[in-house]
Order: structure tokens, then C-alpha cells, then sequence
């Protein structure tokens, strides 16, 4: 039973690590955890933006625990971002669509692009068994490099005088918000499609399939079950909720494409995957949990001016500890 | 059996977060005034300001966002106004958060110190018509959101003088950022600045693609100096291509705070922001309350940008000729626009502007072209 807890105890021992730094730093570490939970749950602007910054992060979460659940390490989520993103803008800003369309449209150019980018890895692996870490996290740069030449290219704008942006996204092109705060309709899509994925994987002869090759891929050979054909649909799905979120954050944040659209979302959904054991619902818990680290980390920083390094620290402390718990908890059973 | 255990300690988890958020509601009432210690009050008893600073990037010890901070401690030791700051922050995902966090707190003037901060300024400043926001390097304003910047240009084309002076290979290298209109006006500002003390050396510009990365700088100036330039200017926020200089022994002019300390005997001078002229300006206009959005783009003679001191090095003809430069800006002897007066060249050898035309504020912020004795191309350059 006390495995169950690591999770817990290791947010609080870096709760605690951290502490001693920021009283060294002069801030009592308890006001400053008052300050990042007020911030983060205690008004309307504050839960929004948790939402906000918690809705790439559980698709991200989603793109790498998908595969994981068949044994196999998704590291190109930010690539695959970027690719959804891109498409995503290209329909915005050059196809046209009845208005009640181009939502729609967007979010399945930016799932077929997500997947595309995916499509790669997945098949070598599948065909050549090509270590599919190194293939997707080198496809990275080759995706955020791709929508950096488009943004100094062929997609700058025309009203940004010259610097390396989109135009902005018509208003059909963008995502309703609501109550006033930036919290849109990605928010619901993400909570959806983590909700879906965990039915097809306790459900589904697919997801039957993928949980065995996981746990024991010479027993899938036995079951009868293709490890290519799994391989390959794990990672699509994969690449298509990175895609999904890339999509989401140009028409519900940033409402134009421009170089860095993503704050790291792909490589973060890497832990986010990892604490919830690659559980689609428990992905929506830990995403919440890495966007109250985002959230708590500006309050930190609006509230006492301390320099964004403090911050990072602090993020990659929980980081550590969370990671740290848990392989010691696979210890444990091993 | 397992999975619902979890979910149940994650949900005492949230829920203990949510009690704390509300009881920390009242306990933040009580502590707002603590965290920054600095209080002083005015002279004349007026209320006292409170101003936060949003950074794109960390403030280290030289480059864009440390010459901003050199401008908010000023303010503040000046002025004894309250600052804030949050460095890093990225353009276009977090900034609407950390501008209307600032605005919330009951911060009097936001300043944002960076263009991609522009369109969450302007909505962050329409919830809240009683703050003053400033944005830097932008275009869109708002009765409550001014502009400002500086005519860096006018100090790259005084620094270019000494660079043409001092070339003995006729080959200057300039390590260059990222391609947007800033940079690209800094380079032909520069190149200017080299062709009328020199109009035989051209300028050899080398694109790293990064406002910070110290590595890949220093592999710029260095391939520049195997290519024969004996002086390296640069744009990006570290001094690394000084460091270059001052190992190969050749020449090299900083910008956006005085780098000597870093190459004490290759850099000749640095192209500088002096922010703290215009922070003082807004800061002294909210205090009287004559305060209104205005787009501030002031110059040399203002000394929002300027020269850091000589190296020994140059000659006092140099100094000279340098110097007369400057006092015609300061005597209004030429447009504010200068060295951006035809006849300008193109690198195709285009009549771009004619002889006595003078290039227009539109016109300098949105450049993307290379003046003739520029050598290198603009990535993706859109026409």
C-alpha cells in the first residue's frame, strides 16, 4: 500500500527541498506556497489559467503515456506540436471554410499532421526497429526548424512589420473562451480525449493488445498479436493528440503561428506521462499538477521578483522527485 | 483497485490546495506588502508608484533584458518607486498571465520590454483602463498603453565609423541575431557607418539564428575572423564574439551595455541603450499626472542610445570625426532618421532611396533589405 503514496510524498519532499532555498532567499517558504495555491485555485483568472496551461499538457501527456503503454518512448511530442500547429495555421489562414467549418478543419489537419510526424518513427521502428527515442527527439528540430523557415518565409505576415509572424488567425479560426478568461474550448477537447483514451484501453481488443505488448511483448508474440501493427497505431495515436495540442494552443492562445509556440509542453508531457504510469485519466491529475507548477512559478516570480533560475529550479526539484519516487517504487515490486 | 486509490489521494490533494487557496485569500491580504522591501516615499509626499517590468529573457550580466534592468534600478534608486520584475517570460503563451498577475497586484505602470508582448499588453490593458502600460518596440497603443524605444541605429552608424577607421583588411564580420527589422537596421545603419569613413571595407554578416547562445557566437566571430576581418561586431545578449576577438587578437565593437570588461583589449566601443532616460521620462509624467499614450522614439541627442567609452586604441582623429557625427544629430543638423538619407544602395546595386531622400519611420521598422556593402544574405527574407 505505501507505494500508492510515493507520488505524494515526493510533491512533498520537494515542497520541503524548496522551502529551505526560498528561506535562504529570504522568503518564507510557507507565505510563498500560500502565494502559488491562492493564485493557482482562489480566483476565477487564476483557475483559467491553470486550465490553460494544464490543457497542452495533458494532450502532450497523453502523446507520450499512449505509447508507453505498448513499451515504447514517444520523446518527439514537441515536433509533433509543431506539425499540428503548423497545418492547423495553414487552414486558418489559407483555406476558405464556411465559418462553423474551420475549427473543425483545423483540429483534423493538425491531428493528420501530429500523426504524419509520428508516422515516421513508428515505421522505422516497426520496420527496422530503429530506436524510436532517437528518431522522434531528432524529428523535433526538424519540426520547430520547418515552422521557423515558414514564419521568416512564406507564412509572414503581412500586418507584423516584418518580424516573424503570422498574420493573426481570423475570428472564426479562433477558440471560443469563456467567463471572460483565456480559458477555451481545448480545455474540454483535452479533458475529452484523455476520457476516450482510457476507455479504448480498458476496453478495446486494441487496447488489450497494447497493454500486453508492454508488459511482455513475447507474450503478445504468443497472443498472436502483431507488435508492428501496435507499434504503429500507438505511436499515430500518439503523434495525434501532440498535433491536437499544437492546433489548440495557436487558435486558443497564441491566435497566430510564430517561432516558439510551445514552452517545452512536448518534453514536459514526458514526466506528466511518467506519474500517471501512463493511466489516461491519471494524466489529467499529473497535467494539473505540472500546470500548478507553471501557474505557482509566475505567481512566485510576479510576487517577489526572484529570478526566473529560482523558479526552474524549483520545477525540476518536483521533477526529480516525483521521478525519483517513482522508480523507487518500481523497486520495490521488483 | 489501484487506479481509484490513486485518484482519491490526488483529489485530497487538490482539495487540500483549494482550502489553502482560500484561507490563503485573507493571508495574502496581510503579506502584499512585504515581499519588496524597498519603501521609500517622495519628496513631496505624493503617492507612492509602483512599476513591474516584464522580461523576455533572463537578466544576466549583459544584453537586452540586463540594459532594461539597468533602467529599472535607476528608477527606483532615482525616483523611489516600487519595482517588480519577471524575466523570462515567453512571448505570446505566458505573457497575458504575468502582465494581468502585475495588474492585479495594483502595479501603477507596467512596463513590457519586448515586441512579441504586444497583443497581450493591449488586451490585458483593456480589463484594466486605470493602470498605465508601456510597451517596447511596439505599434499598437491604447489610451492607456504607450509606446517607446530607441534610435539604436544612430549609435550603430557612429560605431560602424570606428569600425571602418580602425579595419586594416577591409573586412568587417558582424555576428547577427535573429533576422527582424531591428537587426537588419542595425546592420545597415552599421555598414553606413563603415562606408563613409571607408567605402572600400564591406561588411560580412554571419546569422547565428539565436538571441542567446554563447556557443554558437563565438563559432560565428571566429569563422569571421578566419575569413580576414580584423574587427567583430555583434547583436546578440552575450558577449561571446567579444571574447572571440579578444583571443584572436583582433578588434570587436559590443552592443547593448559597455562589454569592454569582458575583452578589455579588442572591444573598441559598444553601441548602448541608456533605458533609464526614458523610464525617468514616463516615470516623472505619471507622477505629476500629465501622463498620456504617446509613442516615444527618441535618439542620440536624447542619450537613450549612445557610444561607451573609447579604447584606448582609437585615435583621437577617429574620436573626432565620430564625435562631429553625434553633434549633428544633437544640433538637429540631420533627420532623426539619418544615415538613412539617399542615396542608399540596395546589394543588387538598386537605387533604394535618392539622393537627399530621407527613409520614413514605417520604412526603417519594417527594413528587410541589405544596403551595398553588406555582404550575406536575409534568411527567408519575404519581399
Amino acid at each position: 500500500m505505501r507505494s500508492y503514496l510515493s507520488p505524494v510524498i515526493s510533491i512533498l519532499a520537494s515542497l520541503a527541498v524548496v522551502g529551505v532555498m526560498l528561506a535562504v532567499m529570504g522568503i518564507n517558504p510557507l507565505e510563498a506556497y500560500i502565494v502559488m495555491f491562492s493564485r493557482s485555485f482562489a480566483s476565477r483568472f487564476g483557475l483559467a489559467e491553470l486550465c490553460v496551461k494544464t490543457t497542452p499538457l495533458i494532450l502532450t501527456g497523453l502523446a507520450v503515456a499512449v505509447p508507453l503503454r505498448a513499451g515504447l518512448w514517444n520523446i518527439g511530442a514537441e515536433g509533433q506540436l509543431y506539425m499540428g500547429a503548423f497545418a492547423a495555421s495553414v487552414v486558418a489562414l489559407y483555406v476558405n471554410l464556411p465559418d462553423f467549418l474551420a475549427i473543425p478543419s483545423m483540429l483534423v489537419a493538425g491531428a493528420i499532421f501530429g500523426m504524419g510526424w509520428a508516422a515516421i518513427p513508428a515505421f522505422l521502428k516497426a520496420k527496422f526497429d530503429l530506436n524510436e527515442i532517437i528518431s522522434t527527439l531528432l524529428l523535433n528540430y526538424v519540426a520547430i526548424y520547418w515552422v521557423e523557415y515558414m514564419v521568416y518565409g512564406p507564412m509572414r505576415g503581412k500586418e507584423v512589420y516584418n518580424f516573424p509572424f503570422t498574420d493573426l488567425f481570423p475570428d472564426a479560426a479562433t477558440l471560443p473562451r469563456f467567463f471572460g478568461t483565456r480559458l477555451h474550448l481545448g480545455f474540454l477537447i483535452a479533458i475529452l480525449a484523455a476520457i476516450v483514451m482510457y476507455h479504448i484501453l480498458k476496453k478495446t481488443e486494441f487496447g488489450f493488445a497494447v497493454r500486453v505488448l508492454g508488459a511482455n511483448p513475447r507474450a503478445a508474440d504468443y497472443a498472436g498479436i502483431s507488435r508492428q501493427k501496435i507499434i504503429i497505431c500507438s505511436m499515430l495515436l500518439g503523434g495525434m493528440f501532440a498535433g491536437i495540442a499544437g492546433m489548440i494552443e495557436v487558435s486558443g492562445i497564441q491566435l497566430r503561428l510564430r517561432p516558439a509556440i510551445s514552452t517545452g509542453y512536448g518534453y514536459a508531457g514526458i514526466p506528466v506521462a511518467l506519474l500517471a504510469s501512463g493511466n489516461p485519466l491519471l494524466v489529467l491529475l499529473s497535467a494539473s499538477l505540472f500546470g500548478f507548477i507553471y501557474v505557482g512559478g509566475s505567481a512566485l516570480q510576479t510576487t517577489y521578483s526572484v529570478p526566473v533560475a529560482v523558479v526552474y529550479v524549483f520545477q525540476a526539484l518536483i521533477v526529480l522527485f516525483i521521478i525519483g519516487g517513482q522508480s523507487l517504487r518500481r523497486g520495490d515490486h521488483a | 483497485m489501484k487506479g481509484k486509490f490513486l485518484v482519491l489521494i490526488a483529489l485530497a490533494v487538490l482539495a487540500a490546495g483549494l482550502l489553502a487557496g482560500c484561507a490563503g485569500e485573507e493571508g495574502k491580504q496581510a503579506t502584499t506588502t512585504t515581499p519588496t522591501p524597498v519603501k521609500t516615499t517622495t519628496a513631496e509626499g505624493k503617492k507612492e508608484l509602483k512599476a513591474a517590468f516584464v522580461y523576455v529573457s533572463p537578466i544576466g550580466d549583459a544584453g537586452w533584458t540586463y540594459s532594461h534592468d539597468l533602467g529599472r534600478q535607476y528608477i527606483e534608486k532615482v525616483y523611489g518607486v516600487e519595482t517588480a520584475f519577471a524575466d523570462n517570460v515567453a512571448e505570446g503563451g505566458d505573457d497575458e498571465r504575468v502582465i494581468r498577475e502585475f495588474a492585479e497586484q495594483g502595479y501603477d505602470v507596467i512596463f513590457t520590454t519586448s515586441f512579441g508582448f504586444m497583443d497581450a499588453t493591449i488586451t490585458v490593458a483593456e480589463d484594466f483602463p486605470d493602470t498605465i502600460f508601456e510597451h517596447c518596440s511596439g505599434y499598437k497603443t491604447a489610451e492607456n498603453v504607450g509606446t517607446y524605444f530607441g534610435r539604436m541605429y544612430q549609435a550603430r552608424y557612429l560605431s560602424g565609423m570606428v569600425a571602418g577607421a580602425m579595419t586594416e583588411t577591409n573586412k568587417i564580420g558582424y555576428v547577427a541575431a535573429v533576422p527582424i527589422p531591428e537587426v537588419i537596421r542595425g546592420i545597415n545603419a552599421f555598414a553606413l557607418g563603415v562606408k563613409k569613413v571607408n567605402p572600400e571595407a564591406k561588411v560580412y554578416v554571419v546569422w547565428t539564428g539565436t538571441w542567446y547562445d554563447p556557443g554558437d557566437e563565438k563559432d560565428a566571430a571566429i569563422s569571421l575572423i578566419d575569413e580576414g576581418c580584423d574587427v567583430i561586431a555583434q547583436h546578440q545578449d552575450s558577449p561571446a564574439a567579444q571574447q572571440a576577438a579578444e583571443e584572436r587578437g583582433v578588434y570587436s565593437i559590443g552592443y547593448h551595455t559597455d562589454m569592454s570588461k569582458f575583452a578589455p583589449n579588442a572591444h573598441l566601443t559598444s553601441a548602448v541603450w541608456n533605458w533609464s532616460v526614458i523610464y525617468s521620462y514616463i516615470i516623472e509624467q505619471v507622477m505629476q499626472g500629465t501622463w498620456k499614450s504617446e509613442q516615444i522614439w527618441w535618439g542620440i541627442d536624447k542619450g537613450v542610445v549612445g557610444l561607451a567609452p573609447f579604447n584606448d586604441a582609437v585615435p583621437e582623429d577617429v574620436r573626432k570625426i565620430v564625435e562631429e557625427e553625434k553633434q549633428k544629430y544633437i544640433n538637429g543638423e540631420v533627420p532623426e532618421q539619418y544615415p538613412f538619407v539617399g542615396p542608399i544602395y540596395d546589394q543588387q546595386g538598386n537605387l533604394v532611396k535618392a539622393e537627399g531622400e530621407v527613409m520614413t519611420d514605417e520604412e526603417l521598422l519594417s527594413m528587410s533589405f541589405f544596403v551595398d556593402n553588406v555582404v550575406g544574405e536575409i534568411p527567408a527574407a519575404s519581399k
